[in-house]
């Protein structure tokens, strides 16, 4: 196999993972980066 | 008519690059090439009208450089090229030591919370900056070759990562909340999904690039030294040499001598050249060549080869071939050209991470998709995408290989196992065959006394006493072995006076009164005018066939009996041979002898297959021909001439008894010359292999088991350095194991117990 058919086939691959992540994404409906039921524990070691 | 000429290759960085460029030549129209990446050059042979330079042009296109190497015309000049440094060990090291002095700061500040103060986010990335782009660089550059050529590497992989971690830092850190002031790296015990521009990856992009550029220092060192095999073939030749020109000897360069001149050489001294016999008479130990303990006698006449050693006395030689066309020169080319065609075995990191590589950026592509179809936000979609490529690339990635090497070569070293690279450990995986050359390895390779036959009327222990005490005034080395073997026996031998030797035929002498005679048999027969006995013919006749080599004596004009001297079996050997049978190699005896005394000794040892009959320089061919067969074949030698078919073997293993090129010439050595550690070597490989393919699982193991965390846009700092430490310490821990490695050679068995009581030479007298 050639460089350039690789390269192609590699292309072709990312982009059919890219469709395939925006569909099942978009079948997993609306997810947001806010989380307010998840605890969060902050360790805070400043020195002043 | 086709042109060989060889190309010096720049810029590989592993073997799928000689792979690469080898395919690259080989495409243009008569052109026949062979890319070596441990020698970094190409074999290439021309014609049809292919010109160098589009062999050049054609690498150069692939993304590497190279250069005509100019044919050396002398073994001066090739001596002078060997030592030529190889500066890329040195380049690493400097590479190495910058990035490790900037990296520990931005490590300890981003680990130590305590340590953090306002700004030090700009500190580190200050720090990291010249590691990224400058202590990395090697890795980018590699990744680009291959980019080019859609291919993947550990150098992929290891440019990926940091370039993802360091340029993700950047952003966070001038676009996002990362580079606030007051900014701490945050150690949330639950990871937070959305933070990611508020994280930074600077001690990630800077550790990893340290560790691999360690793992590479090793790997460099280890490959500078093989080349050091040429230089010392060539540094065992005479520097000067005693020219002869009308009776006055004139001492000049070996460079300044021609073809048909005369030279002098004195007892003690190395022959300069090749060359032919015209005055004086001599045994010349060509051991260091040819690996046989027996020195051979020479005349006027007689050919001598460059480099052995005059043993007796005073020669004049004229001189036949010099530089490029000597003996020893052809056998250095040997050694080179079987180098050169060794078939290069790709690094198992590389080999991981050209599947690993595209998929991991195929799942960071997914993952973009993903959060993209979630409706997450372009922020997030990116962060997490990102994060699969930054926990992808594991940082013990680079201490996988070389610690496991430098524990099991350390272990190596106390056993008596000197292994060479990492590059040999998969062959010994692979061998099947293990070719045993006799002389050296499988026997001790100096001459013992193992036979006294007494004739008629004849005392064993007498005549010993008195072949022992003329032999002990001569300083041949079977008459040394003689008179060591009869004063083991007798103790204190008498003293003798008259000594005469006579070149080629014998010595004579008085011991106790009587007039003693010892050389060959007919010598002995013609001096004294009568015919042997029978018995002492056939127990000649006996010893010879078996490869023995028997010196006949006698007093009062009566021959009185033979002393038998032989190369002797070692100790160990047949424990090794069948241990190694065990380890599921097929043992093959190689030896110049001839069948029925080759068969005796596989006998001996355990050894069904027999190669006999084979002159020094076609033990190359032999191992070819093996490998031909579909074989792939350990070869164990000690010899300069085993040197070329230690190179063309899958696996070399030499002696440390034997000569230094042998040594450079292998991949393994055996500091005792026992064969017993053949098997250890062996077996270590394949252990130290076994623990190199776990740590590679492991360094990847943590990081694959994180990236589940990273596609869910819950990877942070601190899950990346965890999964850096965890990988790591499991890396060291994991080699560390290697230490306990258990040698069989160290042990002294009852079986090796008793041989040496019976190795004792006996004494049998014919009645």
């Amino acid at each position: 196999m050639t460089d350039a058919r690789r390269l192609t086939l590699f292309a072709a691959g990312l982009l059919v993972a890219l469709g395939l992540g925006l569909v099942v994404g978009t079948a997993a409906g609306p997810i947001t980066a806010a989380r307010p039921d998840v605890g969060v524990v902050v360790q805070g070691g400043e020195v002043s | 008519m086709s042109n060989i000429i060889e190309l010096d290759i720049g810029g590989m960085t592993c073997s799928s690059c000689a792979a690469r460029i080898e395919k690259r030549l080989n495409r243009i129209p008569g052109v026949e090439a062979s890319v070596n990446y441990a020698t970094e050059r190409a074999k290439v042979e021309l014609a049809d009208g292919a010109t160098v330079e589009e062999a050049i042009t054609s690498v150069e296109a692939t993304g590497y450089s190279a250069r005509l190497r100019e044919q050396a015309s002398t073994s001066v000049a090739v001596a002078g090229e060997a030592e030529a440094p190889t500066d890329e060990a040195s380049a690493l090291r400097h590479r190495l030591i910058v990035s490790a002095v900037l990296t520990a700061p931005v490590l300890v500040l981003s680990a130590i919370g305590a340590m953090q103060f306002d700004n030090w986010q700009w500190l580190a990335l200050t720090l990291t900056a010249p590691v990224v782009v400058w202590g990395a660089w090697p890795f980018h550059r590699a990744a680009w070759t291959n980019a080019r050529h859609a291919a993947a590497t550990m150098d992929t992989l290891i440019s990926v990562g940091v370039l993802a971690a360091f340029l993700w830092s950047l952003y966070a850190l001038f676009f996002g909340a990362a580079g606030d002031p007051g900014m701490r790296m945050g150690f949330s015990l639950v990871p937070e999904r959305g933070g990611g521009s508020a994280d930074i990856y600077l001690e990630v992009a800077s550790a990893v690039t340290v560790f691999i550029l360690l793992g590479r220092w090793f790997e460099a060192r280890a490959k500078k030294s093989s080349s050091a095999a040429l230089r010392s073939l060539l540094e065992m030749g005479a520097k000067d040499v005693a020219v002869l020109s009308d009776g006055v000897e004139t001492r000049i360069s070996i460079d300044a001598l021609v073809v048909g001149q005369d030279f002098v050489v004195r007892p003690g001294e190395k022959i300069a050249t090749d060359g032919q016999i015209v005055e004086g008479t001599s045994a010349v130990d060509a051991s260091m060549l040819t690996g046989e303990p027996v020195p051979v006698e020479v005349g006027p006449g007689d050919s001598v080869t460059g480099a052995t050693v005059n043993a007796g006395g005073r020669l004049v030689v004229r001189a036949t071939r010099i530089g490029a066309d000597t003996q020893l020169a052809q056998m250095a080319r040997l050694v080179e050209e079987a180098q050169t065609g060794k078939a290069p075995v790709q690094r198992l990191a590389d080999r991981i991470s050209a599947i690993f590589v595209p998929i991991v950026i195929t799942l960071s592509v997914a993952t973009l998709g993903f959060w993209l179809g979630a409706g997450a936000g372009t922020e997030l979609a990116f962060t997490a995408a990102v994060a699969v490529m930054i926990i992808a690339c594991p940082c013990a990635l680079g201490l996988a290989t070389p610690t496991a090497l430098m524990v099991g070569t350390g272990r190596g070293a106390q056993i008596g196992v000197l292994i060479k690279g990492p590059q040999i450990l998969e062959s010994t995986r692979r061998v099947d065959t293990i070719v045993l050359d006799k002389t050296g390895t499988v026997t001790t390779g100096t001459m013992r006394l193992v036979d006294v036959v007494a004739g008629p009327g004849t005392d064993g222990d007498e005549l010993l006493r008195m072949v022992g005490a003329l032999e002990d005034a001569s300083e041949h080395p079977i008459a040394a072995a003689i008179a060591r073997g009869a004063r083991e026996r007798l103790g204190v031998l008498p003293p003798v006076a008259a000594f005469t030797s006579l070149q080629g035929l014998g010595v004579e002498g008085t011991v106790d009164g009587r007039e003693v005679v010892v050389g060959r048999m007919g010598w002995l027969a013609e001096r004294w005018s009568a015919a042997p006995d029978p018995v002492l013919l056939a127990a000649l006749d006996g010893a010879e066939s078996a490869g023995r080599t028997v010196v006949a004596a006698g007093w009062d004009g009566q021959l009185r009996g033979l002393v038998v001297v032989a190369d002797t079996l070692k100790a160990t050997s047949a424990q090794a041979v069948r241990e190694l049978v065990a380890l599921g190699l097929r043992p093959v005896l190689l030896t110049g002898d001839n069948a029925r005394a080759a068969r005796a000794i596989a006998d001996e040892v355990g050894i069904e297959e027999v190669i006999s009959e084979v002159m020094p320089a076609d033990k190359v061919r032999v191992v070819g021909d093996l490998q031909a067969a579909g074989r792939v074949v350990a070869m164990v030698g000690d010899g300069v001439n085993d040197a070329a078919a230690l190179a063309q073997s899958d696996l070399g293993i030499a002696m440390g008894t034997g000569a230094d090129v042998a040594i450079e010439a292998s991949d393994l050595t055996l500091v005792r010359g026992d064969l017993r550690a053949a098997v250890d070597a062996v077996r270590l490989s394949r252990q130290t292999l076994k623990t190199i393919k776990g740590n590679l699982f492991w360094a990847f193991a943590y990081n694959v088991a994180a990236i589940p965390l990273a596609v869910a846009g819950l990877l942070n700092p601190l899950i990346a350095g965890a999964a850096m430490a965890f990988s790591s310490v499991f890396v060291v821990t994991n080699s560390l194991r290697l230490r306990r490695f258990r040698a069989v050679s160290t042990t002294v068995t009852p079986e090796v117990q008793s041989h040496r009581v019976q190795a004792a030479p006996r004494a049998v007298t014919v009645s």
